[in-house]
């Protein structure tokens, strides 16, 4: 009987596994990035930037056959992109006039760049601005916008639930600026999937030590798992928190092209790990030298906002507290089911493995699919 | 409708706790109205935000905890499985199997219609009861059933987003609950009966409510 039942729970995680692996796409972050800054009577100047990849999903930005895109091709859409982007970038009372369409770079992903002056029959102390770029596509989009005036600056995270933006010269209060990246950074997370697998594997074994022979035993009590969760998350958070700094203040530059398989390979190397030892033994040692990685993978998230030292401070220290948040909410619906989980013999043995197979292969398509976009 | 002092009185010794009256402060009555209130917010309306914006997965996880009928359902299988803590493994992996199957399959209208007010008055009155089924297997069925209710309310959460990844939301979600279910019952011992009296009081009144639902879905099914 008990054999039926351990032989039902492992149908349920292959079929699992089986249904996942097709629909799970390792999302990508999409994030426009939009500045504003105030002038005299009425006259502002803006940039807005956004994602290629994101404009040939919403307009179709026709690559050649090799799937390059050309400066000649995009130029030849610039009517098509200036039309999508002003219609859905709402300034009433505002006459906008596109000065300039560039290219620029962060993290090795190619954006578009907007430039646009407008002039506004109002004082702009009394205007909204409505974000509505790519919201229909993707609902997990973020408009990332700095308002700037001689007062000041401040930030502003837009989603589909918080679409507008009041222009005027208020300079933001630094712990409203902080909350919104707490909320950003834990948005970031949670949808990043391969980020939350690989803290996924790392918690499927939190329970257990690994002894000589390279076996799972589980660890006394609740207080122990406990700690070492504690340890593996803020262990990776560090790690990240470094990482993204790093390359926020643009020390180093890591095209996301080659971070994004990396990220990847990090997830294959702990699942094997979590089925023949393979790395360390020290786990929160190789979370923080794993999150090294998947920081840079996050490096896209701030440095485009141009923000001004305190600014960069504020964003990345919530941002940082954002994403531990989020793997803390992973976290707690894990950590009870190994707590329980692990004193069945089944769990170390067949289930973690399983598991860990299952991550391997999702693990494996994102990194082929990833290799191929090089 | 009022309780008299001399009923509140009674019901207070009945659990054990003694005669309470003495803590009830408008603070407690602020909260439990504020409560009440927090039960009438339209949650549907704010899973549907959650479907737009945390993606498949998420919704998946978050979904069964901001509806207050699956919430129940939630509740009254977590305090029944306190209560049978032996083979811990059947409830851990039946449980979010179920759930996984009924989100993923998400059947809908006439009979499934009333499969929610159902799972609240039979798991309801067997928290309550505190039944103990005899049987393992019975046991098992009876998790899966209560699971596969659990999904297929939340089916209807997954909208256009890929279903596998929300039901596996769903089913983790259920097996974490179930998992702070289990781990509580491992606390069992030492709770204290008026504890036992309420959390079987709530599961009574959870199937009492539940019987309620139940009657007025079965009108919507028969188009009485």
């Amino acid at each position: 009987m008990v054999q039926a039942l351990k032989r039902l729970a492992l149908l349920w995680l292959s079929l699992a596994a089986v249904l996942i692996v097709g629909p799970a796409q390792a999302h990508m972050s999409s994030n426009g990035y939009l500045r504003v800054e105030l002038g005299e009577n009425g006259a502002l100047k803006g940039r807005l930037e956004i994602a290629l990849r994101d404009l040939d999903a919403a307009i179709g930005l026709n690559p050649g056959p090799d799937g390059a895109l050309t400066w000649g091709a995009l130029k030849a859409r610039r009517a098509a992109i200036e039309a999508y982007a002003f219609s859905r970038l709402e300034l009433p009372d505002c006459a906008v006039r596109p000065d300039a369409l560039l290219v620029d770079r962060h993290a090795g992903a190619a954006y578009a760049v907007l430039r646009f002056s407008a002039e506004c029959r109002q004082t702009p102390g009394a205007l909204t601005l409505t974000y509505n770029l790519l919201f229909d596509i993707d609902p997990t989009h973020r408009g990332l916008a700095t308002v700037a005036s001689s007062e000041g600056e401040r930030t502003e995270v837009l989603s589909p639930d918080h679409r507008t933006l009041a222009i005027d010269r208020q300079s933001g209060g630094r712990l409203d600026d902080f909350e919104r990246f707490v909320t950003f950074g834990v948005g970031h997370i949670i949808l990043g999937y391969d980020h939350l697998l690989f803290v996924a594997l790392l918690m499927i074994v939190v329970g257990f030590h690994r002894v000589a022979d390279g076996s799972w035993r589980p660890v006394e009590g609740i207080g122990g798992t406990l700690v070492e969760a504690l340890k593996i998350l803020t262990a990776f958070t560090l790690a990240h928190a470094i990482a993204l700094s790093l390359a926020t203040f643009r020390v180093i530059d890591a095209p996301s092209r080659y971070v994004d398989p990396a990220v990847a390979v990090t997830i294959m190397l702990t699942a094997i790990d979590n089925i023949r030892p393979i790395l360390p033994r020290v786990r929160w040692m190789m979370a923080f030298g794993f999150g090294l990685v998947h920081g840079l993978a996050f490096a896209t998230a701030l440095a485009p906002m141009q923000l001004p030292p305190l600014g960069i401070a504020l964003a990345l220290g919530g941002f940082n507290i954002g994403v531990e948040l989020g793997q803390l909410m992973l976290a707690l619906l894990l950590v009870p089911i190994v707590l329980v989980a692990r004193r069945e013999p089944l769990y170390p043995r067949a289930i973690a493995p399983a598991l860990s197979a299952g991550a391997f292969l999702l693990a494996s398509f994102w990194f082929v699919e990833r290799v191929r976009a090089l | 409708m009022r309780v008299r002092r001399s009923e509140e009185a009674t019901f207070y010794a009945a659990i054990g706790g003694g005669d309470r009256r003495a803590s009830r402060r408008p603070f407690d009555r602020r909260l439990y109205c504020g409560s009440a209130l927090a039960l009438c917010w339209p949650a549907q309306a704010q899973a549907h935000n959650v479907v737009k914006t945390l993606g498949a997965f998420w919704a998946g996880v978050v979904h069964p905890l901001i509806s207050p009928d699956q919430l129940a359902v939630l509740l009254v299988l977590a305090i029944w499985i306190v209560w049978r803590p032996r083979h811990a493994d059947a409830f851990l992996a039946a449980l979010p199997l179920g759930a996984f199957l009924g989100a993923w399959s998400a059947p809908s209208g006439g009979f499934f219609s009333v499969l929610t007010p159902a799972a609240l008055v039979l798991f309801g009155a067997m928290a309550a009861a505190r039944a103990d089924l005899a049987n393992l297997w019975v046991e098992r069925f009876a998790a899966v059933l209560g699971g596969v209710s659990i999904g297929i309310a939340n089916s209807v959460g997954a909208e256009d987003a890929p279903r596998g990844l929300f039901a596996f939301g769903v089913a983790l979600t259920v097996a974490s609950v179930t998992a702070y279910a289990l781990l509580a019952a491992r606390q069992a011992a030492g709770i204290p009966s008026w504890i036992e009296a309420g959390a079987r009081s709530g599961a009574a009144v959870v199937a009492t409510v539940g019987i309620g639902l139940f009657a007025a879905s079965l009108v919507g099914w028969f188009r009485l």
